[in-house]
């Protein structure tokens, strides 16, 4: 019992420190701005990038050229989305890109070699992505695999499905009213970013603000916890497999749509970008509200692109324009954990 | 760890993707016209010898419990590096130690940003691999350079005696890598930095060097691999090292099914490369269509690894 007591006076002699300590937390005031700074710094070196870019070439801010940009960052958000749910979980899925290219070139060919109608064939299109999906998530939830080697066996298997198909041939003869999925305006602005800002929503609303989806990345958080507090952790990883197949599809069949052809390497680019914008998504919010990060990486990924295009660089600056974003984002997120724990330190001693 | 009799299950288990292939084997060997020839056989180790020898770079990375992609773009970048240069003149010894210093550098750019920065290796890697691709684009204005230098092209191309000089190099780096791994205190080093790495520093090991010498090392392999890859093919191809990029993790994988069940080693990796390679040339001597190559591997991959992690009994999560 004295022993407890002492403690107690112990405790009591430190607490102001502490309270001082709590005080100093609430408003930082030495280096608030540097930690606002390299918290936003994604954001920062964007505007500098966008004035920059718009100052030698007006063009980049026009009307036109936005509307591109968000439409390309559109098309592709899907698969990020999807890849950004499976990282949430702690997995990562390497076949986003042959899925999203097999279901476009099953849609393809149901609608024009084999005359099925318009919702029939993206129906049939979605639901072989969510097949593929639950496939990959039975594979690594009930099977244990390693993601990556399960996503790099559907891979393997897909590449090989795709030239199956059509024997490598593109195909061309898509009727109009799927090509308006694609390249078609409804109240002046197009139809990709209408499917997205849908899409964005429900999925905002289902990881944010659903139980389900906060378990999934308290899953990628901490495994052992989630098992400890008995959340079910093998059905939420195949979960998110199988969201990711069906909103991977969504990119595929709409960049079909755009393009007015399915080719076999169609989806293939979707998988190194998607895996950037979710890794920028990350960051960009500090590890919260991923899947708006998500969607304000694919918009900063595409509109990189796009200036360095307009600034005359060229197509072989586009992997360094990729490979140093990601290093920006990994070391802004590297130095944001250290400031902050350093300046926590320093306000706390003073 | 119990000694006792092979049951049926622990052979399936430990052994599983070496029956697949030894089966295989014998398969195509009866029904597959030309497979079991001297010829043919020849043709799929030194086929394998550029996939096999990254591959050993990436094993080495995966012991220790780290990955590393950024061969992806390092075997394009050397490889498009010592066509452009034996094109413009230079000897092939200075093109070569240019590629050597190229694959150190990569190796080294790796090592510092995921030993000294702290950086997870997948993501560090992987941006390693965009900036060595994007390099080589610029580099070669994405045109496809000859080599028709025939004193470049006998480095990997002539034959000591009855023996491809690939094939030579191949079990040359096999057996240093095992020896290494297996033989010195730096190869258990490795290795005890994948099983723990906390206790491993406990014991005074510095870790942080380990891994530093490992990544570079593997950058050193990349290189040699992408090296040995253009001269064999005798031209820098675009993007060369995206095409082994899945290849490469492929085999490391089929190795971990190999043998030691569950983890990276050297036999396994070795292996792993042949029956990649094994399947594309009985397939081809079947007289099968191409497609059903990459279904296959695909199909025998997910089949080796999931017998082997089964019994895990845990979700595995990546890594970032």
């Amino acid at each position: 019992m004295s022993r407890y007591n002492s403690n107690e006076n112990n405790l009591s002699e430190i607490s102001p420190a502490i309270k001082q300590g709590l005080a100093v937390q609430g408003p930082i005031k030495k280096g608030a701005t540097l930690i606002f700074i390299i918290k936003y710094i994604i954001f920062f070196v964007f505007g500098i990038f966008y004035v920059i870019v718009g100052l030698l070439r007006p063009g980049f801010f026009s009307l036109g050229n936005w509307s591109d940009i968000l439409t390309e960052a559109s098309i592709m958000s899907f698969a990020c989305f999807g890849e950004m749910i499976v990282i949430a979980a702690g997995g990562l899925d390497l076949s986003i890109g042959n899925i999203a290219g097999f279901a476009a070139m099953v849609t393809s060919v149901l609608l024009s070699n084999l005359g099925f109608g318009l919702w029939t064939s993206i129906l049939v299109g979605v639901g072989i992505g969510g097949l593929l999906g639950l496939g990959n998530g039975i594979m690594v939830s009930r099977l244990y695999m390693n993601s990556l080697v399960a996503t790099l066996g559907t891979m393997f298997v897909l590449v090989g499905c795709l030239y199956g198909l059509t024997g490598g041939a593109s195909i061309h003869m898509l009727p109009d009213s799927f090509m308006y999925l694609g390249s078609g305006s409804f109240l002046k602005i197009p139809v990709p970013i209408w499917v997205m800002t849908v899409v964005f929503v429900l999925v905002y609303l289902f990881m944010e603000r659903t139980a389900h989806g906060r378990y999934i990345s308290m899953i990628g958080g901490n495994i052992e916890a989630c098992r400890l507090s008995g959340i079910h952790i093998k059905n939420l990883t195949l979960l998110t497999f199988v969201l990711c197949g069906l909103l991977s599809t969504f990119s595929g069949i709409l960049l079909a749509a755009r393009q007015g052809l399915a080719n076999v390497d169609l989806g293939e680019r979707f998988v190194l970008e998607a895996f950037v914008s979710a890794m920028l998504g990350t960051v960009i919010f500090n590890g919260k509200n991923v899947i708006t990060g998500t969607l304000c990486g694919a918009v900063f990924l595409v509109s990189v692109i796009n200036g360095l295009t307009l600034l005359g660089a060229g197509p072989q600056w586009i992997y360094f324009a990729q490979g140093i974003l990601l290093l920006v984002a990994i070391l802004a997120n590297y130095l944001l954990k250290k400031s902050i724990f350093l300046i926590d330190i320093s306000n706390r001693n003073q | 760890m119990k000694v006792g009799k092979l049951t049926k299950k622990d052979l399936i288990n430990n052994y599983g993707a070496l029956l697949a292939f030894i089966t295989v084997i014998i398969v195509f060997s009866f029904i597959s016209r030309g497979f079991f020839s001297g010829m043919n056989l020849e043709n799929i180790l030194v086929q394998s010898t550029s996939l096999g020898i990254c591959a050993f770079g990436l094993t080495l990375v995966l012991m220790m419990g780290e990955i590393d992609l950024s061969y992806g773009g390092l075997i394009g970048l050397v490889g498009a590096v010592l066509a452009g240069m034996v094109k413009d003149g230079h000897s092939i010894t200075f093109a070569t130690f240019v590629c050597l210093a190229i694959a150190l550098g990569s190796g080294l750019l790796t090592a510092i940003l995921v030993v000294g920065l702290k950086l997870p290796s997948f993501l560090a890697s992987v941006a390693v691999m965009f900036i060595c691709m994007g390099a080589e684009r610029v580099y070669n204005q994405g045109i496809t350079t000859w080599i028709r230098d025939t004193s470049a092209l006998s480095i990997v191309q002539a034959h000591i005696g009855p023996v491809p000089l690939p094939i030579f190099y191949l079990f040359l780096l096999f057996v240093v890598c095992s020896l290494i791994q297996t033989q010195t205190r730096m190869g258990q080093y490795i290795r005890a930095v994948g099983e723990n790495a906390d206790a491993v520093r406990e014991a005074g090991i510095k870790v942080g060097l380990v891994k530093f010498l490992v990544f570079v090392a593997a950058g050193i392999l990349f290189g040699f691999g992408g090296y040995i890859e253009t001269l064999r093919i005798g031209a820098a191809v675009m993007y060369a090292g995206k095409q082994l990029l899945l290849f490469v993790l492929a085999a490391c994988f089929l190795g971990t099914a190999t043998f030691k069940a569950g983890k990276a080693n050297f036999p396994g990796t070795l292996i792993g490369a042949f029956f990649l390679y094994t399947l594309m040339s009985g397939f081809t001597g079947l007289g099968l269509k191409f497609y059903l190559v990459p279904i296959a591997q695909g199909f025998i991959l997910i089949l080796a690894v999931a017998i082997s992690s089964v019994r895990r009994g845990k979700i595995e999560q990546v890594q970032f």
